[in-house]
């Protein structure tokens, strides 16, 4: 840990910090546009230039220098603002001035900077530039005459998602950000370049010419896409949802975010969602008040259990309930009605992955976190397609191989994204990869060190890669195990091998589809912990209901609860820990 | 007699060519048939004899005796009667510029006598296509002394002891480099050789590569050697395709010898040279912008920790050098680095070859010892501005250098001596001026270039620099106002201060230095809106001075669109409406009558 002055202000920082987290610490302001904590820093704007008093007369960008032990660094010399506001009208001369019909208003660091620092005059004159207006892609707008060539679009299609779409042509002030060629965009859409361009030229096609940011209510919550679920902010206009965007942290780093969460909201508005209560009566489902609809429910449900008894009973849920959706409805059909058939509609491999794992692991196992999948040394995925099942897993397995050496192992039976991605990608012969795993499992389990070449080699599998994944394993590296169901097999195999890894990693990470499958997540303290379950599924809280009988849908938390904040993205799974299968009753 | 001639060499440069056309070795070819002595003298083509004022010529070896090539005619004839009286030979030989004297030998002639080669010593006495004449000349010597008597932390402590520094402008002391790419563990490592002679005018590096590229070579390997790399990258800029070539053809030959390869001169030392032609970028002689571009990337420059020593090119640790600095290694391995050291100044040790261009009498490339001073460079070794005219001002460094005016001529010119004046030194590109130069248009063209180069990442650069252009521009034309002064002076200062890497914080040193030294210039652009050096067109008031005007009606004659009429025996007159500014009267009349 080193110290610093900064304005005269004392911190303290780990070592590697740059001047500019030093500055965040101490609370003091540095005005910054093309940084954006997901990606590496990359000082194009020059507005976070600071002085350094043991050097005077030299301005420091401060978002890449290094902080050093003892520096004395002051921001607000009359020389950084002289250089701060010049800068700023050298971005405004090339810059076209359409706040009016420009949907960053309101939520652009440009205006934000140029309102802070009181910038009234041009003394450069103006010199726009006509750049092209896509207006072909779909879901996102491009508008390079805003842009201010910061890169962040450019860096964050390439570090963090991997896509590489975007990049600068040409040099100097002919210098615009397009795709190869100019074509229209034909990425992943994921929208992060969107949620990082700090003007108004990548733009959200859905929530385009729609309102103004100032009119909108944010509330932050949960995707329900897939299993991940990301946080994101639902932006909303009197109750109707107008955009998503993905969640700003309280530390400010920008969360991820997927095509799916981003621009998938549409359907929610469809006329098709059931958005009132009904009750069928006389052949046809009417609509009908919360109160009526409830008291309905519970009659019948309580008459079905005196007459036939609490096993006739049993509960579908939809994919996409939050955990504490999930968990009150499991509270009520497990603990109060004593159901124990319970389920969700899809994500049959994940449920039969988990069951093995329960049955081999014995019920006192836990599940990797994010921060296990964050801190392995070596990633192992086992089984293809992880990261179309969870988009987001793209863009945090990038940030994850880039830094020193990492390994991502994929074993697979076709080539998916992470197979792209991989230091050691293992393709197997279609239709054999449960065999596949099987034979791996015998191997490790009989001689650690060593698999017959000859047995390996009907799989198709790359006995050179076998070799150093072997001996990966041996190694004395932090690994994590992924492990993704194949919708159409068995899953048996995967999940004994990675049960038999569990031995050596502690670590395994199930991968399903939607949120209500149940998700095996330590989240946070208030979610019950581990109980004995039987073989299959549904959430269910440890603790009985502490509010007594509550059958009531209001009695449940509408928001989700946080992690602790700081933390990164938490790792929600769909529904809570108590994705455990019900046993007995308590 | 002829035995004492073993090769002629002729200058075949780009620069001969155009200002002669004549075909030397043609005429040599039909010449040497004639007297019947093809085949047993033989021509090497070298690049620059230097000799460049003096158009194409031919230089006898041994001996060095240097003629030109006046014309077809009396080649044959000169030829003859050289051959025929080795011992008085008669002209057209060499001649001193100043004193008209016939001079023996090359190494008489004043622009030759005050230089001291050692980056140029093979330059015009070796085909650089021969690798046994470089090995001839000591070549390789040093590389077998490296690899067979000394260790890695020798070479690089006898580099750190010579004192060299980075040839390129930077001035980084090159041992020190050296011992921080050894430092670090990571492998593979590189080295790399800056061959992206950027800078309008200069072509130091160029000629080097094009003359003598196995320097080059053995330098490099000597670096490989130190740092502990075994590959090596030549970054050329394509618009120079015979340095490409010839590094080219000196690798193959280094290879077949066993200089370059597996095990060289068998002391399992390996090491191995690529070239990589660059595509037309000046951004890319910036050392981190280079890597990338020969990674494939976009050349702009990157954040700096981690330094290249560190993480570099793939992000393994390389050492990066210019051409003229590698070309120094080998002689400070044979020599010793006390040698070096020895010459020059305690702070910039060893020569430096500088290209003499602009209004001087000798055009040509300059290998000085450090520390020389400007007054010896430019009016004894340069001979003076030509035509008799007076010095105005001499730019140094290129578009990252200053303007210094005749008060300076008496500084040295080191790495340090001349940033107190505002000018650096740069990679050695020196333009004399006279009074057909204006100030105003010179940092006009150089802000030109920048604009036009720069990579475009951060705003002053790529806005700052524009909008200075503007500015000067705006006063070019007759626009310029009283504030523009400031406002060009808080331009320039930002962009210097705030860049981020040494194209946009050196870019607005022309203008801060012709600011600085040439203020009345500006004045009279902006206040009486005329240019003193009759150059900035929209400035000019074109009129015909009735006293000075002869009559001849040249002026007239030569006027694209008449605006000159012209009777006999009376004074031209000029039509202003119809004038397009071309200055093509002006250039006519040979009695200054117009301005």
């Amino acid at each position: 840990m080193i110290t610093l002055k900064i304005n005269d202000i004392e911190v303290t920082v780990p070592r590697g910090s740059t001047i500019l987290e030093a500055a965040e610490r101490a609370r003091v302001f540095i005005p910054t546009l093309c940084h954006d904590k997901r990606i590496t820093p990359y000082g194009a704007c020059r507005l976070c230039v600071v002085e350094d008093r043991k050097k005077p007369g030299s301005l420091i960008p401060s978002c890449f220098t290094p902080a050093r032990d003892r520096m004395d660094i002051v921001t607000d010399t009359p020389a950084i603002l002289e250089a701060v506001r010049t800068q700023l009208q050298l971005i405004l001369a090339n810059h076209p001035l359409e706040c009016p019909v420009c949907d960053k208003a309101g939520e652009c660091t440009l205006q934000d900077l140029v309102i802070r620092y009181n910038i009234t005059e041009a003394p450069f004159g103006r010199d726009r530039f006509a750049r092209y207006v896509d207006r072909d892609s779909p879901l996102i707008e491009r508008d390079m005459t805003r842009c201010v060539l910061c890169g962040r679009c450019v860096r964050i299609c390439g570090e963090l998602q991997g896509r590489d779409e975007l990049e600068f042509n040409h040099r100097g002030h002919k210098t615009v950000v397009a795709t190869d060629g100019g074509r229209a965009l034909d990425c992943d859409f994921c929208g992060l370049c969107v949620s990082t361009c700090p003007v108004g030229a990548l733009n959200d096609k859905l929530f385009k010419d729609r309102t103004r940011v100032w009119k909108l209510q944010k509330k932050t919550t949960v995707c329900s896409h897939c299993g991940l679920g990301c946080w994101v902010d639902f932006h909303l206009e009197k109750g109707h949802l107008r955009r998503i965007t993905p969640t700003v942290f309280p530390d400010g780093k920008k969360g991820l975010i997927c095509v799916r969460g981003h621009f998938g909201w549409r359907a929610f508005e469809s006329p098709s969602r059931l958005s009132a209560p009904r009750i069928r009566r006389d052949g046809a489902l009417r609509e009908a008040g919360w109160g009526e609809t409830v008291g309905h429910a519970a009659k019948a449900l309580d008459e079905i259990r005196r007459s036939r008894g609490a096993s006739s009973i049993a509960l579908l849920t939809a994919d996409h309930l939050t955990t504490e959706e999930a968990r009150a409805c499991g509270a009520l059909f497990r603990d109060t009605l004593g159901c124990t058939d319970m389920g969700s509609l899809q994500a049959a491999g994940y449920r039969r992955i988990l069951s093995v794992l329960d049955a081999e692991l014995g019920p006192t196992w836990e599940p990797a976190t994010l921060k296990d999948l964050n801190d392995a040394e070596t990633l192992i995925v086992l089984g293809g397609g992880g990261a179309e099942l969870h988009p987001t897993l793209k863009p945090l397995v990038n940030g994850l191989m880039r830094k020193e050496g990492r390994e991502l192992v994929v074993l697979s039976s076709w080539p998916d994204i992470l197979t792209r991605r991989a230091t050691l990608a293992l393709t197997i012969t279609a239709g054999y990869a449960e065999d596949f795993f099987a034979e791996l499992h015998g191997a490790l389990s009989a001689e650690r060190t060593h698999a017959s070449s000859a047995d390996i080699a009907r799989f198709g599998v790359d006995t050179c890669g076998l070799a150093r994944l072997i001996s990966l394993l041996g190694e004395d590296r932090k690994t994590t195990v992924l492990v993704a169901p194949d919708p159409f097999g068995d899953n048996l195999q995967r999940a004994r091998l990675a049960s038999l890894l569990h031995g050596r990693t502690r670590s395994i990470l199930p991968l399903g589809a939607r949120s209500t499958v149940p998700a095996l997540s330590k989240g946070p303290a208030c979610l019950p912990a581990a109980q004995p379950r039987t073989g299959c599924h549904c959430s269910r809280p440890s603790r009985p209901a502490a509010s007594g009988p509550s059958t009531s849908w209001a009695r449940t938390p509408s928001r989700p609860c946080r992690s602790r904040p700081g933390s990164g993205r938490p790792w929600r799974g769909s529904n809570s820990s108590s994705a455990r299968a019900p046993s007995k009753r308590p | 007699m002829i035995s004492s001639v073993s090769k002629i060499a002729y200058c075949a440069s780009r620069k001969c060519k155009f200002r002669k056309p004549i075909d030397v070795r043609s005429l040599l070819e039909k010449a040497l048939d004639e007297l019947g002595y093809r085949g047993r003298i033989g021509l090497v083509e070298t690049e620059c004899l230097i000799s460049c004022f003096q158009g194409p010529s031919i230089m006898f070896l041994p001996g060095g005796k240097v003629f030109q090539v006046l014309s077809e005619e009396h080649f044959t004839e000169t030829l003859k009667g050289f051959f025929a009286s080795l011992q008085h030979p008669t002209s057209p030989l060499l001649s001193e510029p100043r004193t008209e004297k016939e001079i023996p030998g090359i190494e008489h002639l004043d622009f030759f006598a005050k230089q001291k080669l050692i980056v140029l010593r093979n330059r015009g006495h070796i085909d650089a296509e021969a690798i046994e004449e470089y090995i001839a000349h000591d070549g390789y010597l040093a590389l077998y002394k490296t690899l067979t008597a000394m260790t890695p932390e020798d070479v690089i402590g006898e580099v750190k002891l010579s004192g060299l520094r980075g040839r390129g402008g930077a001035g980084f002391p090159t041992g020190r480099k050296w011992e921080e790419a050894r430092k670090y563990g990571a492998f593979p490592k590189y080295v790399i050789c800056n061959g992206d002679e950027g800078d309008p005018g200069a072509f130091m590096d160029r000629s080097v590569m094009e003359s003598d590229p196995h320097a080059v070579l053995e330098g490099m390997i000597i670096c490989g050697y130190a740092i502990g790399a075994r590959k090596g990258h030549i970054y050329v800029r394509a618009e120079y395709p015979l340095a490409l070539r010839m590094l080219r053809t000196a690798i193959d030959r280094a290879r077949e010898k066993g200089f370059l390869g597996r095990n060289i001169l068998g002391t399992g030392f390996d090491f191995d040279i690529d070239i990589y032609p660059g595509a037309g970028a000046f951004v890319c002689g910036e050392s981190t912008a280079l890597m990338y571009s020969i990674e494939g990337k976009r050349g702009m420059p990157r954040i700096k920790p981690p330094r290249s020593t560190e993480s570099g090119l793939w992000g393994k640790p390389t050492c990066l050098n210019n051409v003229e600095t590698f070309a120094n290694v080998a002689q400070i391995i044979l020599n010793g680095g006390e040698w070096f050291r020895s010459i020059g100044t305690a702070e910039s040790t060893g020569t430096k070859v500088f290209s003499l261009t602009g209004a001087v009498k000798n055009v040509g490339l300059v290998e000085v010892p450090m520390g020389t001073d400007l007054r010896t460079i430019i009016f004894e070794i340069g001979g003076g501005i030509r035509g008799n005219a007076r010095f105005k001002a001499v730019q140094l460094g290129g578009p990252s250098g200053g303007c210094l005016t005749d008060e300076h001529l008496h500084l040295p010119v080191t790495f340090d001596s001349l940033q107190d004046a505002g000018a650096m030194m740069g990679s050695g590109g020196i333009v004399v001026m006279d009074d057909t130069n204006c100030m105003v248009d010179v940092a006009r063209f150089f802000t030109q270039f920048c604009v036009d180069e720069s990579c475009g990442k951060c705003v002053p650069c790529r806005v700052g620099l524009r909008v200075m252009l503007g500015t000067l521009e705006k006063i070019i034309v007759g626009q310029g106002e009283p504030s523009d002064l400031a406002l060009l002076e808080r331009q320039a200062n930002h962009i210097a201060s705030t860049s981020h890497c040494g194209l946009g914080q050196a870019a607005p040193n022309p203008v801060l230095s012709t600011l600085r030294y040439f203020h009345d210039e500006y004045e009279a652009h902006i206040r009486e809106k005329r240019c003193p050096a009759l150059v900035c067109v929209d400035l000019i008031r074109f009129e015909i001075d009735a006293e000075a005007c002869k009559h001849c009606g040249l002026c007239s004659k030569v006027c694209p669109v008449d605006a000159i009429t012209w009777q006999k025996k009376e004074v031209a007159v000029l039509h202003r409406e119809k004038c397009i500014r071309c200055k093509s009267c002006i250039r006519a009349c040979k009695f200054k009558a117009i301005h």
